[in-house]
């Protein structure tokens, strides 16, 4: 009865779902290891270079870039290049597959959870290696100890800017109004409601509203408003002791403020479960005005926007000021980072030989090739710089522009060449970008380690942005959002402030 | 064939040369039935060898054979977890509101077709209310965002129209389960009508001839002939449903759950994916499938149990 009853039902449960993918990992483990023989008994002595990397773009980089790129580097390369949105998934079925490349590239907000397997040592530690290359001993000893694990180093990081944030707004929505660009939380308050019922396309009907947000608490707006009212980035750190963010008075008039939006409806009333695509579509459609978040975003916005109205201009603006100043959240300064793995990378010297090929990627020949493409197709020269025309902006889309995800520390890099001249919209955010160094709010907790936040982290944050999505929306109160604290306080929160709070005073000994 | 297998065991002579006998006899019956053999020990009865690292705190760079033993420790932690209590209700009443509301439906669809006269009509409907199923949750979801958003959705400008209040579907914890019944109802109404048809078209048409003479209408035939001789389907189709009992979809609930809804929507699929796959805690979401699995076994034996007391064939 027993066997009758598992062949008909039981079969059909998710379970068998979790031992496909167990009897999957078996078959798996053996194909990786024939692939790796292969690859060392073919007759090529160039040493191969495997890669797993996201895919940003459209296409993979032009065959015969690739090809330049492994005449200068002398490697025989092979990249797998996963789409973006499901790299995650990707990289998580490769781990546990135990099929990763040579090398793979592991985004920040991914290493939280990469740092068990390179607890259990599924990763090199390449932190000895790196005096031996001319580049690589050059990177920047900053971002490479927020990178560590257990002070360790793991990986190359790919770099980027501390902080992008910023709004977007509709400038030729304030010349109809008559406003200037915001510079304090009021006047941004005051745009959003002239934005809202106002008229400010003019067309007689009240069919606009002030800010387009979406379902993130951290890229949407609310973590940039939060800087403007002075919370502090993720932890605020009070004479040695660590205080979470959402026990600051700054935290609680961010959700005011939003809260306010909300009941005046300034915000899209959706926006708890609103995407990124609906929310773009909001700004490209005219229907709203204001976008807090990447302020880069504001080329693609224009270009979009310009389509279904070509009155549309924009502008950004990044100096909001608030109680405390002008303030910006920054992330830590590294993007991302290559991870080696030990199942790909059987001996040292094949280690070396794939830190050489990174180590090359940072030379002019290469690092230009990377980021421009080839001269006189893509790009052409303008004295030393780099003058990028119109008319080759698809061709280096679809061709180049995917390569940029394997640069290593670019933006430390002194041998990429300089870009001429470029749209004056982005160059502005470009600009504002640099701006923001000024003011950067940082992550006390960039390089400290807490075990129970590495495990139990992303589980409790659920706690906290349920809380202040209930709390903006109005379903919580104020005693209400602080039983919430004190159930993440208990859940595990107080484990995590314990553990930062010992790390902290270990690294600055008083 | 397997009641075969399970005879060999007592080792008698006479049985044992009788079915040696019917084995070569029958030879080419029990070669076909090979394959078919060999895909559940292969896909299904193998694979449950990975249920293992339930019972392990699984690394997957160790593999099953190097990962530390821990007995029952992600059991215990699943027990005691605060939510879940909570979390098994929300699943059961999702599970119970889906038996109440969508099961009979596909039922009282297919009676009301196999009224319709005109053949061709009857054909197109059919067709037509098939077609949701091939859609993917996704996009049934993403149509109800658009229809049901409070920035310019239909259903709330209509509601507005007529001069109500607008209702905020998505975010109140209230609508959820509504919301998640009538999608289900939406994609899988069409379908699971075709088992029903099928049993309905089977019925002897001398049965209504008879009915008919005796002075039964429409109503009086549905009720004493078709519903009777699909009442075996449907108790066979009710055990089988209730074998999914925690199968709500995973896909389906992961879409519509958000912040606001947490406390009615988070289901076992979906805590398995937040706080076990995500993070990387392959034991922990195995012990929870587990779990899982082992539920529906038991409410499949009881409802087995019920339909043969009463007097129903069951599904083994």
């Amino acid at each position: 009865m027993r066997e009758r009853f598992f062949g008909r039902a039981a079969v059909r449960c998710r379970l068998a779902v979790w031992m496909l993918l167990a009897a999957a990992m078996a078959v798996l483990a053996a194909c990786s290891l024939r692939q790796t023989n292969e690859n060392v008994s073919n007759g090529d002595s160039r040493p191969a270079v495997t890669i797993m990397a996201p895919l940003h773009f459209p296409n993979a980089p032009a065959a015969d870039v690739i090809r330049r790129l492994e005449e200068l580097t002398g490697t025989r390369l092979s990249i797998e290049w996963v789409r973006d949105e499901i790299y995650a998934d990707k990289m998580n079925t490769a781990l546990t597959t135990n099929s990763l490349k040579k090398a793979t590239f592991v985004k920040y907000t991914d290493y939280i959870i990469m740092k068990n397997a390179i607890r259990s040592g599924a990763f090199w530690e390449i932190g000895p290696y790196l005096d031996e290359f001319p580049n690589l001993k050059r990177l920047n000893g900053d971002i490479l100890k927020q990178t560590a694990v257990d002070g360790k180093l793991y990986g190359l990081y790919t770099e980027r800017p501390s902080s992008r944030q910023g709004v977007i707004l509709r400038e030729d929505w304030l010349n109809n109004l008559g406003l200037s660009k915001p510079g304090t939380l009021d006047e941004l308050y005051e745009v959003m409601r002239q934005f809202t019922y106002g008229d400010p396309d003019r067309n007689g009907r009240a069919d606009t509203i002030g800010l387009a947000d979406r379902d993130d608490l951290v890229f949407g707006a609310f973590k940039t408003l939060g800087s403007y009212f002075g919370t502090p980035n993720n932890w605020g750190v009070e004479g040695g002791r660590l205080v979470p963010e959402f026990e600051t008075k700054a935290y609680a008039d961010t959700m005011n403020f939003m809260r306010k939006l909300y009941d005046k409806k300034l915000v899209n009333s959706d926006f708890a479960v609103t995407s990124k695509d609906v929310q773009r579509d909001m700004i490209i459609q005219g229907k709203a005005g204001v976008y807090i978040g990447s302020m880069t975003d504001v080329q693609r916005l224009s270009n979009e926007a310009k389509q279904v109205n070509p009155n549309a201009a924009f502008t950004v603006v990044n100096r909001i000021e608030g109680p405390a100043g002008y303030k910006v959240w920054s992330i830590p300064n590294f993007n991302g980072l290559f991870l080696f793995s030990k199942s790909a990378i059987k001996t040292e010297d094949e280690l070396k030989q794939i830190l050489r090929f990174f180590d090359r990627t940072m030379d002019a020949d290469v690092a230009n090739l990377m980021k421009y493409g080839i001269e006189g197709r893509h790009y052409e020269l303008k004295g030393n710089e780099v003058y990028l025309p119109e008319a080759t902006t698809q061709l280096r889309v679809d061709e180049v522009a995917s390569l940029y995800t394997l640069m290593i520390a670019d933006l430390g890099n002194p041998n990429l060449k300089k870009v001429a001249e470029q749209d004056p919209l982005l160059d502005l955010a470009e600009r504002l970008v640099k701006d923001n160094e000024n003011f950067l709010v940082k992550d006390p907790t960039v390089h400290l380690e807490s075990v129970t936040y590495d495990e139990r982290g992303a589980e409790l944050y659920e706690i906290i942005s349920d809380a202040t999505y209930n709390y903006i929306l109005g379903q919580l109160d104020e005693a209400g959002f602080r039983q919430e604290a004190g159930r993440w306080r208990r859940l595990g929160g107080s484990k995590i402030i314990e553990e930062y709070e010992r790390a902290l005073t270990a690294q600055s000994p008083r | 064939m397997q009641e075969a297998i399970v005879r060999t065991e007592p080792a008698v002579r006479k049985s044992e040369s009788r079915l040696s006998k019917r084995l070569v006899r029958n030879k080419w019956l029990y070669l076909m039935v090979l394959p078919g053999l060999m895909y559940f020990i292969v896909f299904k009865y193998i694979p449950m060898y990975g249920l293992l690292i339930s019972f392990q705190d699984y690394k997957p760079f160790k593999g099953i054979a190097g990962s530390e033993w821990v007995g029952l420790e992600h059991f215990r932690r699943l027990f005691a977890e605060p939510d879940f209590l909570n979390i098994l209700l929300n699943t059961i009443i999702l599970f119970g509101l889906n038996l109440l509301f969508f099961f009979p439906i596909p039922i009282i669809l297919s009676l009301m077709l196999n009224e319709v006269r005109i053949s061709f009509v009857k054909r197109f409907f059919q067709t037509l209310i098939y077609l949701p199923h091939f859609m993917s949750w996704v996009i049934i979801v993403s149509i109800s965002y658009v229809m049901l958003t409070m920035d310019g959705g239909i259903i709330n400008e209509l509601i507005a129209g007529l001069g109500f209040e607008k209702i905020n579907f998505l975010l109140s914890p209230e609508w959820f389960r509504p919301t998640y019944i009538l999608q289900v109802i939406w994609r899988e109404a069409g379908w699971g009508t075709i088992i029903y048809l099928a049993a309905i078209a089977s019925i002897d048409p001398q049965l209504y001839e008879a009915a008919r003479m005796d002075g039964a209408g429409r109503l009086r035939q549905i009720w004493h002939i078709t519903l009777p001789a699909i009442r075996s389907v449907i108790i066979v189709l009710l055990i089988l449903k209730i074998g999914d009992v925690l199968e709500l979809g995973f896909e389906h609930v992961y879409l519509l759950l958000n912040s606001m809804n947490r406390d009615v929507a988070e289901i076992i699929d979906t805590y398995v994916y937040t706080a076990g796959l995500q993070q990387m805690k392959f034991s922990y979401s195995t012990a929870i499938g587990f779990f899982k699995s082992l539920v529906g076994l038991v409410l499949v034996v009881l409802a087995n149990r019920l339909a043969k007391k009463m007097g129903e064939e069951g599904v083994y």
